[in-house]
């Protein structure tokens, strides 16, 4: 449908008269005949996008390797958790007092490193930092080290 | 326009590529659009623009501040497009018209304000309908709001000469839009 027509009279209609744009490398080709060269313009979004999605590459190719790093050194217990899946809940607690355990020892080896620095910084006993860190291991290593009943129980 | 184009024409002639570009991007669409008109053909029109703008600042040495910078830049697309159309549509230099009545055996049109309903599409047909060298006039004085005497510098005529092809030109548009009303 074509729109609604107004009176004008000859001056306002060429008056009203758009201007129209040359193509988008008319700059470059009149540049270039004076003899510059025109760097074509920094797009901003579009180089945060590259960026954004290069790091997000980077993060899903390193969350992939140890993804199957994972599962290729842990293969046979994933075989076993596929054969008999209600050992699932024993093996989670398992891997959890593992973490804890390590967890445990990366606070033991940093405590006693502030220990140390602190002791010839002289600002800190060390002795309290030491105390900690070896209680909580010996926890950790107490709840691994107890047998459990029901792993040997589904062994058996 | 013309105190803020002084600056930056003072800047290129100290070559600064920048100046070049600011220059070329205020005035491209209007120098573009003028030779649109005229020449009816997009590829062309830019091939001529470019060229226009390649020579005017080529030739910034050779531009007198007296006047303003857009008069300089019309002057040189106007002799653009006659060279081109000399040499490609001779015929399109004429300023007869075969498709609309002879002015003289219409006394009226030429004094009545007449009321016009035109929508932009209509403009540009009724335009491109026109010789160039009337809608050339009609560009630079409505579209362009120039004055007789920078026209007439443009186009290389006497202001009379000019008054007479805007005359002319008017006479015959109002012709045309009365021949679209009749039929």
């Amino acid at each position: 449908m074509k729109p609604t027509r107004e009176n004008l009279t000859l001056k306002e209609a060429l008056a009203s008269l758009p201007y129209y744009s040359p193509g988008p490398k008319f700059n470059a080709k009149v540049m270039k005949a004076l003899g510059f060269e025109i760097q074509p313009a920094f797009n901003c979004t579009l180089a945060l996008e590259k960026t954004v999605t290069i790091i997000a590459a980077c993060w899903l190719a390193g969350a992939c390797f140890l993804l199957i790093r994972l599962l290729f050194a842990h293969a046979a217990d994933i075989l076993f958790l596929c054969l008999k899946p209600q050992a699932l809940l024993s093996m989670l607690k398992f891997y959890a007092l593992k973490s804890w355990l390590a967890g445990s020892r990366i606070i033991s080896v940093l405590s006693k490193a502030v220990g140390i620095i602190s002791f010839f910084a002289g600002k800190v006993n060390i002795l309290p930092h030491l105390a900690v860190s070896s209680i909580l291991a010996a926890i950790a290593i107490t709840i691994v080290s107890r047998p459990s009943t029901r792993i040997r129980a589904d062994n058996q | 326009m013309e105190n803020t184009d002084h600056p930056l024409i003072h800047r290129c002639l100290a070559n600064d590529s920048g100046a070049f570009e600011e220059l070329l991007n205020r005035n491209k669409n209007q120098i573009f659009s003028f030779i649109f008109r005229l020449i009816r053909n997009p590829e062309d029109a830019e091939d001529l623009a470019q060229d226009t703008f390649i020579k005017a600042l080529r030739g910034l040495n050779s531009y007198d501040t007296s006047r303003p910078f857009i008069t300089w830049l019309f002057a040189i697309a106007h002799n653009t497009c006659v060279d081109f159309l000399r040499a490609k549509k001779p015929q399109m230099l004429s300023i007869d018209d075969e498709n609309t009545p002879d002015i003289a055996d219409s006394p009226d049109s030429t004094r009545k304000t007449v009321e016009l309903k035109l929508q932009q599409e209509e403009t540009e047909e009724l335009l491109t309908s026109l010789p160039p060298l009337y809608s050339e006039v009609l560009l630079l004085q409505f579209r362009e709001d120039l004055p007789i005497q920078q026209i007439a510098e443009i186009l290389q005529l006497p202001e009379g000469t000019v008054k007479i092809r805007l005359f002319r030109a008017k006479a015959l548009i109002r012709k045309k839009i009365e021949l679209l009303k009749n039929r």
